[in-house]
Order: structure tokens, then sequence, then C-alpha cells
């Protein structure tokens, strides 16, 4: 009896186990997303005012930067490009992109000065 | 009473795998939104146009074929149409993979407005011309397990 009580509490620790690594997965990933989602519906309303996209132009991504650090409560990094060229002629702002898989990202293309803006939200 | 005691722990597991698996679920609402950006992209930028009067036939065309290289690049297909009056003319554009009357696929195309007498309408766009409405468009955006449209 006493080995069946044993069983039963380290199948609970298990199951512990699981939940607690589960729920910490996800709460870290719903966190970047909702990271993205914040910053894309800043650039929605900034997209249309044309200050915002002078920078974007000018590649003063530094600018742009500074105004998500207040909205943001984790680590990016963005990127301006001159519209699919990602890794040739691209500007880079902010944090260093880690190596990992687990990346959140949200990408705007301005059609009028043919440039895309790239944000890479991480934990 | 030893029984018992092991009943009411396993009911407390399942309760627990219940809740957690609840937990899970309503934390899995996609927020993969990368489908839903595009589309607000594609909508933002060309209302910008629009407002800013930035719209001829060679913008609007350009537009679209950057548009659908831009969704490609983003791993998505797109079809996409765009009806814009600018006071003296219709432009119509075509990107929806379809062939019509008014317009064939790949094309955009302007009409003076004094020789429109009706509607003008080809697969999911169309424009009232008694309205004062500058532009109507349709864009859709899928791949092989997402959809999303939005016709303005």
């Amino acid at each position: 009896m006493i080995k069946s009580v044993e069983a039963v509490i380290a199948v609970m620790i298990l199951f512990l186990f699981i939940i607690t690594l589960f729920s910490s997965y996800t709460k870290t990933e719903t966190r970047e997303n909702l990271m993205i989602e914040k910053s894309s519906e800043i650039f929605l309303i900034n997209a249309q005012n044309k200050e915002f996209r002078d920078y974007i132009q000018e590649n003063k991504g530094q600018i742009i930067y500074n105004e998500l650090y207040g909205y943001i409560d984790s680590n990016y990094s963005i990127k301006i490009c001159d519209f699919l060229e990602e890794n040739e002629n691209c500007a880079d702002f902010g944090d260093t992109v880690p190596d990992k898989k687990s990346l959140s990202s949200f990408n705007y293309y301005f059609y009028d000065i043919n440039k895309t803006l790239n944000i890479i939200v991480w934990s | 009473m030893k029984e018992k005691g092991f009943t009411y722990i396993i009911i407390v597991v399942f309760i627990m795998i219940f809740v957690t698996m609840l937990f899970l679920i309503s934390k899995n609402i996609n927020y993969s939104n990368k489908i839903k950006h595009l589309v607000s992209n594609y909508k933002t930028e060309i209302n910008y146009l629009s407002e800013n009067n930035l719209i001829d036939v060679n913008s609007l065309d350009e537009f679209n074929i950057n548009f659908k290289e831009f969704i490609k690049s983003n791993n998505y297909n797109s079809k996409a149409c765009g009806i814009y009056f600018d006071g003296n003319k219709y432009i119509l554009s075509n990107y929806l993979d379809a062939n019509y009357t008014l317009i064939q696929e790949n094309q955009t195309i302007e009409i003076l407005a004094e020789s429109v007498s009706e509607d003008i309408i080809f697969g999911n766009c169309e424009m009232d011309i008694s309205l004062e409405n500058s532009l109507s468009f349709y864009i859709e955006i899928y791949n092989d397990s997402e959809k999303s449209i939005y016709k303005q």
C-alpha cells in the first residue's frame, strides 16, 4: 500500500512538472505575440503619418525604435530594408537578434517609399 | 478509508489536467496573425495612396504587383482588384487571376468617366457610380490552411 501511495505522489509530481512546463512555454509565446500585436497596432496608426514615413525613408530607425520602447516590454529589434532585400540593403536597430527559433515578427511594406519594416520580438 | 483517499487524489489530478487543458486551449487562440497583418498592410497603404492622391494607372498597377510579391515573400498567395475614381476617370486594376469582359488579368486600365453609364463590376470589385466613393478594392490572402478576405 505504501508503494501505491508513492506511485500516486510520483505521478502527481510528474503532472505538475508537465503543467508548469507547458504553462511557462505558452506564457512566453503569448507574451511575444502580444508585443507584436501591440507594435503592429502602433505601426498601422503611424503608417498614415507623413513624418513617420519620412523616418522610414531616411532610415531613421533609431527614432522608431525609441518610440516603441515605452510599448514593448520585451527584447526587440527593428530592421528597415529596401523592399524585399532582406539581407542586403537593411539597416538594423536595437538588440542583436539571438540565434533561437522562438521569435515573433511583424513585416510592413511601405509602397510609396519602397521599403519594408521588420520588427522582431523575443523573450 | 485509504482507498477513499486515493479516489480523492485521482479526482484532483483529473481536475488539474482538465483545468490545464482549458487554460492551454484558451491561450492558444490564434495569435499568429500574420495574414491579418498583411491584409491590414494592404488596406492601410492603398487608403494612404488614395487619400494623398497618389493613385494613377502606373502606381496602382505597380502597387498590386509589388504587394503580390511582398505577400508571396511571406509564404502566402493573393488576389486583388481595385477601382479608383479621380473625378475624371476610373482606374481599374485586376490581379484576381481571371479575365473579365471589362478587363483582362494582370492589367490596370483607365476609363473616362463620361463613357461610363452603369456601375462598374468585375470579379469581386464593384463601384456604384451614383455614390461619391473614390476607392473600392478587394484583397484575398491565402495559403493551404488559412484565408483572409477584405473588401471596401
